[in-house]
């Protein structure tokens, strides 16, 4: 448990020594929605209803091009090597850096969200709904991002086939997320899509954390 | 079964005999389900001659998820008890289960287009279909990118591994979200929900594909296997000319 914190407060460290590199996502994120409101007309009315889709984009591609570097900055300098030959085992690892992660890039635009309502004029149960469904999809984007992230490390270029290793597993999220934010309005978190997203959750949980550092331990063979 | 066929040349020995059967077996079962299902079975009372299509589309797209899942599986021993050609069996599955995949697709959308007047639409099973077409495209990526041999079999195959729990929701998405995709008429045990006038050519078609899909493996995996021994003769030639150096 000692050892799990230390990597975390480890890794928020090093992030915020990076001068301010880990803001990146936030800032894509930014650009992202202000993008496609311009590509869109500017028009509320037809900003509205898209805006849960818009988001829950920004957010999964903000997050996707984050998780090349989660774990191949430790396996470039060696500390990955340490960290192995410590005796701590690559599950809690992942496990810490997973944490990390969401601390360093999901709350960020968690935080970011309220802004996001002034750009799309939306109601405050809508916001509401997307924080809920963001909170209860989010591990299961990391975990997912953590997997294909390991699987990669190592390999030059990885963005792209990144993306196309996570998206698969993605897909069914994104489609619960949108629709949850939507009937959140009248079933708030009872709605069926909530349930569907924590499920979906603790299934990549329990499969992407194993997985990662079984393929994280690959490179140490 | 498995530790027996291990063993690369018993392996040999097996798909040696095994695949002419399998090829033989694939061309009479496939045309005579062709002659079945277009010829001889009934037309359908509202679609007309266009649901003969459901005897290449429903088979293709049952040989790609059972290619899938012979291809998890096999990862799935390779990673276990490490057996090299488990490996290759499932890098062997992925680019003929991508096709027919990709066969069910297609067909599916021109079959969609006489049917309910659209090429394509959003629901629960071509969803989660072409996330299947994703899956194998992505497995394949990872082995054409990864230059270590060994670590790319490790990690294509947790990849395939993953990507597997994508296979219940393809079965099951036309009962969980109820959208334009009919549910299944095939799989009850008691209750044979088709005519056997349409059941006989859509089995025989789909055991043609699957030993269609055998003959074509097997052939792969013997042509790897004579492969690596060339390149083993090859590499111990020149290790001994330079001995004589």
């Amino acid at each position: 448990m000692h050892r799990y914190s230390g990597l975390i407060i480890r890794d928020i460290r090093i992030a915020l020594r990076s001068g301010g590199a880990w803001l990146m996502g936030l800032v894509f994120f930014a650009v992202f929605l202000s993008m496609s409101a311009i590509a869109l007309g500017g028009e509320f009315k037809t900003l509205r209803p898209l805006a849960p889709a818009l988001i829950w984009m920004a957010m999964v591609f903000s997050l996707l091009f984050s998780f090349e570097h989660l774990f191949s900055d430790d396996a470039a300098d060696g500390s990955l090597e340490h960290i192995k030959l410590s005796g701590m085992s690559m599950n809690t690892y992942v496990l810490s850096k997973v944490c990390a992660h969401w601390l360093l890039s999901v709350l960020p635009l968690m935080i970011a969200l309220p802004l996001t309502a002034l750009l799309f004029d939306l109601s405050p149960s809508i916001l509401l709904g997307l924080f809920a469904s963001i909170l209860i999809a989010s591990p299961a984007l990391v975990c997912y991002g953590a997997f294909s992230g390991a699987c990669l490390v190592g390999f030059k270029g990885g963005g792209f086939l990144l993306v196309l290793l996570t998206i698969p597993l993605i897909i069914p999220i994104l489609i619960f997320a949108v629709s949850s934010v939507t009937s959140f309005q009248e079933l708030g978190l009872f709605a069926l899509e909530f349930r569907a997203l924590a499920g979906i959750s603790l299934i990549a949980t329990a499969i992407g954390i194993p997985t990662a550092a079984a393929a994280l331990n690959t490179i140490m063979e | 079964m498995i530790n027996f066929l291990a063993n690369p040349l018993r392996f040999k020995k097996f798909a040696k005999v095994a695949a002419p059967i399998f090829g033989v077996l694939a061309l009479f079962l496939i045309s005579g389900g062709l002659y079945f299902g277009l010829y001889n079975s009934p037309e359908d009372q509202l679609q007309g001659h266009s649901v003969r299509i459901m005897y290449v589309h429903v088979p293709a797209v049952w040989t790609g998820m059972a290619a899938y899942a012979g291809m998890a599986f096999s990862s799935l021993l390779a990673y276990i008890w490490r057996h090299p050609l488990s490996d290759e069996l499932a890098r062997t599955l992925a680019l003929p289960g991508a096709a027919f995949t990709a066969l069910g697709l297609i067909t599916g959308a021109l079959w969609g287009k006489t049917s309910w007047g659209t090429y394509w639409q959003w629901d629960g099973r071509m969803t989660s279909t072409l996330i299947l077409l994703f899956l194998f495209i992505g497995y394949m990526a990872v082995w054409a990118s990864i230059d270590d041999k060994r670590r790319a079999a490790r990690i294509a195959g947790l990849v395939a591994m993953v990507g597997s729990i994508n296979l219940p929701i393809i079965k099951f998405s036309v009962d969980w979200w109820n959208t334009l995709h009919q549910t299944s008429s095939v799989s009850m045990p008691n209750a044979p929900g088709l005519p056997s006038s349409i059941l006989l050519p859509l089995m025989l078609m789909a055991f043609g594909y699957t030993f269609f899909l055998g003959w074509l493996v097997l052939n792969k995996m013997l042509n790897k296997i004579a492969n690596a021994k060339t390149q083993r003769k090859r590499s111990a030639a020149a290790s001994t000319s330079l001995e004589a150096l």
